[in-house]
């Protein structure tokens, strides 16, 4: 294998690096996974320059397109070189691993030559450019391949995994078929789709050699007028069935490849998210997490998106049905997008759209891994299910003193106060998302309350029970995310995050003299906490450090510091439910301040709030804003350049008018938008915490009377300090906020490496 | 008529022992005061309980902070504040009947009577009688059923600041009354008993 020192591939690198700029312009990889990255300044560099990955050398003549150099998958990734001035294509050879793959290469502008290289080892290797006639090496580039059925950043391989090939259909109604492997492989399976004249769901094809009669025209964005016939290509990446979706009329067109893309696709690419995370574990996932919801379709094959000329992907695993561990859920999207980059070229930008758990499903890996998205638009908002999960956890806690330990207690009216929600309703609605943290199954508890969920297709007598079966596999949130979280060497249960060590549960309503300070007594000495199995406790749980440091390093609860930073965040509302269903208002609210705590502001992102929000001007708005951006070859950070380039403002739709005006958080009438859709909060809030919820275990400072606004006892402010004889949280602290390690790896991967199960 | 008379005697008998006072099956000898739990602060004291005949007086335990003097962590290993842990002074016996008394309580805890929960252990479940939100002296009646044992407690929850006193006065107990299976033997043996005796008479 030739290669150069690392002085020398300096030098070869300096005398290309006029040609390299014309080159990568001529690429225009945008938001492609090769692209240089413009955020120098980038603020998420700010948080460990030690731990952002290096990507592609922007000196380098040799660049990687689809990927990052260490983390290809498959042994394939498109490459291109740009070519020293004066010099012919036929005058230098590419090697990939040593292999001779000239001929995978086509001078697609002068002076760049774009090609596919396959057949890479797992492991490190390299590209190197050579001199046909013989000669030192003229460029080189080390990579780093791993097996397309992964893992490369997030950690050992879930055990068991359900492969759920048979159950997935495809656009024909036809079965994937069977697995052909543990790792759930199947064959790449190729299906066309059309839309009739008619309208309506595209159809299967009937041949692939003659359009059908009815088939309808298209004119994409790009003003280019096909035949409405799409190619969905069907396989498994990272052990999920993968799919992709574009206009491709396979009567006159071949093969996609990045060096023949199809001719119809506007080179946009919108990832397809999912929904629901709970019962996400443990399998592989019978169908992609197409939704439509609110006049919104985020579905694989919407008729509108592919029309405009747009390709989609999904991946049964970046569904959080299926998998509600965003670590994984973000490597699979970026081995899926690398697939797709590989089969059709760089595209001008990738984008991510979803509701719910679509929603998180989009923001998450995009703060996780800067460039996997260019842009995303969010509805029916989380921040991360961990939110949900935290949230409900508070919850679940208090509906147990309000209903079990001490009914009558309190009215109606303080439920609502202590917790935060609009009522009773609200509050025990989230509080039953607790049962996502809890491995007990079948736990009779609160009306609703469902713990222990799993598909149907995870085996009873496999799962986990105190009793019967205290070794089985536990269906949590924190158990599907052990790689990241940790594990307690003793049980073998994944460590947690939750914390509520010093929460004042109830302060602002104290102080608002909604409850008396006995009955803020009774709430904080009764409240207690939970075991690992999520039983009840007299105690406030204290949450494993590590597993709350790493839940935050990871992105599974969502930073706002990663790529998050310099992209166009769209909160499009989607649903507006504040008495029941959990998806409540001031989720929005937490997203857009992680954002603004670790950028100063929140100005890359708009809220537009509604019952619902007309979706095409949404939509519209997004791709115009994402174009905008990508399009702005000025000065500035892309963060700055996203900014500038926003085309819309925060506001609300009353009907069809919209009202501008910012977004607040408030249950007060006190504005437009909020006399429309007035917000309420949760009990972490009316205990004094931020609105972004990201501090999972807050500073402590002694209890004083100060604190509180309503008159008390020596006695009662006695009672107070013995609640909390090691303090109460001090919510003007940090904590241990500590933001999302961008491209952070739980192994293999050794770049970047946050934390590894394996050793 | 003398059979009748004699059965009925025999019934209201069997109706179990009342007593009055800490007296017959319920005489001091026949509880059990027990501390449970471990107090982990300075200077423990542990809960006692003295009777009388008339009256029982239980202190509950308490101990310094392990934070030292002024501090406000738990002595009690596993207790919290306001909360029934396992500290816990209890004097109980295993005597299904009803019971009827009167209490008073007393804390001198620096927090209230959070700090120190007095109630009654009816067949093993716990029950707090006084008011945590209330005065530091209370008082009050009451009457429970216990099926198997009857006890009272004071827990002293995080076990620190002072401890609460609680006095038993006009007790009473009267034994379960059988069921009513029971009662058809005992009829059915009574007047067995007094067929018996008139055919020895006519005999």
């Amino acid at each position: 294998m030739a290669t150069l020192s690392p002085r020398r591939r300096h030098e070869a690198a300096t005398l290309w690096i006029a040609s390299l700029a014309t080159a990568v312009a001529l690429v225009g990889c945008g938001g492609g996974g090769g692209g240089s990255s413009s955020g120098a300044a980038d603020p998420a560099a700010t948080v460990d320059p030690k731990t952002i990955l290096a990507g592609n050398d922007p000196a380098n003549p040799i660049q990687i397109l689809s990927t990052e150099p260490n983390l290809i998958s498959n042994g394939d990734a498109l490459v291109s070189v740009a070519l020293p001035a004066g010099t012919a294509a036929s005058a230098v050879r590419v090697l990939a691993a040593g292999s001779d793959q000239t001929s995978h290469f086509q001078e697609t502008k002068p002076g760049l030559l774009l090609g596919v290289v396959n057949g890479l080892p797992v492991g490190p290797s390299s590209i190197d450019v050579v001199p046909a006639a013989g000669g030192a090496t003229m460029a080189t580039v080390a990579v780093r391949n791993w097996p397309i059925q992964g893992p490369i950043v997030s950690g050992p391989h879930q055990t068991p995994f359900f492969c759920q090939t048979q159950q997935f259909l495809l656009p024909d109604g036809s079965s994937l078929g069977a697995a052909l492997d543990g790792d759930c492989t199947v064959a790449t399976q190729v299906t066309y789709v059309y839309r009739a004249t008619s309208g309506g769901a595209l159809k299967p094809m009937p041949s692939t050699t003659t359009l059908p009669s009815d088939v309808a025209m298209t004119t994409t964005t790009a003003g280019v007028t096909v035949p409405f016939v799409v190619r969905v290509e069907t396989g498994t990446v990272d052990r999920g069935i993968y799919q992709s979706a574009v206009l491709h009329d396979p009567t006159k067109e071949a093969t996609p490849t990045p060096l023949a893309p199809p001719k119809a696709w506007n080179r946009r690419l919108i990832a397809i998210e999912g929904f629901g995370c709970p019962g996400g574990w443990y399998i592989q996932g019978a169908a992609e997490g197409n939704l439509a919801i609110a006049g919104f379709d985020f579905s694989l094959l919407n008729p509108d998106r592919l029309g405009e000329g747009n390709a989609m992907f999904a991946n049964t695993l970046m569904h959080a049905s299926n998998n509600c561990n965003a670590v994984l859920e973000s490597e699979a999207a970026m081995m899926s997008k690398e697939r797709f980059i590989e089969e059709h070229g760089v595209p001008d930008f990738t984008v991510s759209a979803g509701c719910s758990g679509g929603s998180y499903g989009s923001a998450q890996p995009a703060d996780r891994i800067p460039k996997l998205f260019d842009g995303v638009m969010l509805l029916c908002t989380f921040p991360d299910p961990l939110s949900i999960a935290f949230s409900g956890s508070d919850g679940h806690l208090l509906t147990h003193l309000f209903f079990a330990t001490n009914p009558g207690v309190f009215s109606d009216a303080q439920i609502a106060a202590i917790t935060g929600y609009k009522s009773v309703k609200a509050f025990t609605d989230a509080a039953n998302q607790a049962g996502r943290t809890d491995p007990v199954p079948n736990r009779v508890d609160f009306p609703g309350y469902v713990s222990a969920p799993f598909n149907a297709i995870v085996p009873v007598g496999i799962r986990y029970d105190p009793i019967a079966n205290p070794t089985g596999i536990r269906g949590t949130v924190y158990d599907a995310g052990k790689n990241i979280y940790g594990v307690d060497p003793a049980t073998g249960f994944a460590l947690r995050p939750f914390d509520n060590v010093g929460v004042q549960y109830g302060l602002d309503a104290l102080n608002a003299g909604v409850i008396d300070v006995n009955q803020f007594i009774l709430l904080n000495s009764q409240v207690g906490g939970y075991d690992q199995d999520a039983n009840y406790v007299l105690g406030r749980t204290t949450g494993d450090p590590g597993a709350m440091k790493r839940a935050q390093q990871s992105g599974l609860q969502l930073g706002g510091n990663g790529g998050l930073s310099s992209i166009p965040v769209f909160d499009v509302s989607g649903i507006y439910n504040d008495d029941s269903g959990y998806h409540y208002q001031w989720f929005h609210f937490a997203l857009r301040d992680r954002i603004a705590e670790w950028n100063g502001n929140a100005d890359n992102e708009v809220m537009w709030r509604g019952n619902p929000v007309p979706a095409a001007p949404a939509w519209n708005a997004f791709i115009q804003w994402v174009a905008a951006y990508k399009a702005d070859t000025g000065p500035g950070t892309q963060r700055e350049k996203v900014i500038r380039n926003k085309p819309v403002q925060d506001g609300c739709w009353n009907g069809d008018t919209f009202i501008a005006e910012p977004q607040t958080l408030s249950s007060k009438p006190n504005t437009a938008c909020n006399a429309l859709f007035p917000s309420w909060t949760a009990p972490r809030l009316v205990a004094g915490g931020p609105v972004a919820a990201n501090i999972p275990k807050c500073d402590l400072k002694p209890v004083t009377a100060s604190d509180y606004t309503v008159p008390m006892t020596a006695q009662q402010l006695n009672a107070i300090k013995r609640i909390f004889f090691t303090g109460v949280c001090d919510w003007s602290k940090p904590g241990n906020l500590t933001g999302v390690v961008p491209n952070g790896s739980f192994g293999p991967s050794p770049d970047n490496l946050v934390f590894s199960l394996q050793p | 008529m003398k059979a009748v008379a004699f059965a009925s005697l025999l019934l209201f008998g069997l109706a179990g022992p009342a007593a009055a006072q800490f007296t017959g099956p319920v005489a001091p000898a026949a509880w059990t005061i027990t501390n449970t739990g471990t107090l982990t602060g300075g200077s423990p004291t542990l809960g006692s309980a003295t009777f009388s005949t008339s009256t029982l007086a239980l202190t509950g335990s308490n101990s310094a902070s392990p934070d030292g003097p002024g501090g406000f962590s738990p002595s009690c290993s596993g207790g919290f504040f306001q909360t029934l842990g396992p500290c816990q002074l209890q004097v109980s016996v295993n005597l299904p009947g009803t019971y009827t008394f009167s209490w008073s309580y007393l804390t001198s805890d620096n927090a209230g009577p959070g700090g120190d929960l007095f109630g009654v252990i009816v067949d093993s479940t716990r029950i707090v009688l006084s008011d945590s939100g209330g005065a530091n002296a209370q008082a009050g009646t009451r009457t429970f059923a216990a099926g198997s044992s009857f006890g009272w407690f004071i827990n002293c929850t995080d076990c620190i600041g002072g401890s609460a006193s609680a006095t038993i006065s006009q007790f009473a107990f009267a034994q379960a009354v059988p069921e009513p299976e029971t009662y058809a033997l005992l009829v059915a043996g009574a007047l067995a008993t007094a067929v018996g005796v008139r055919r020895r008479r006519r005999g």
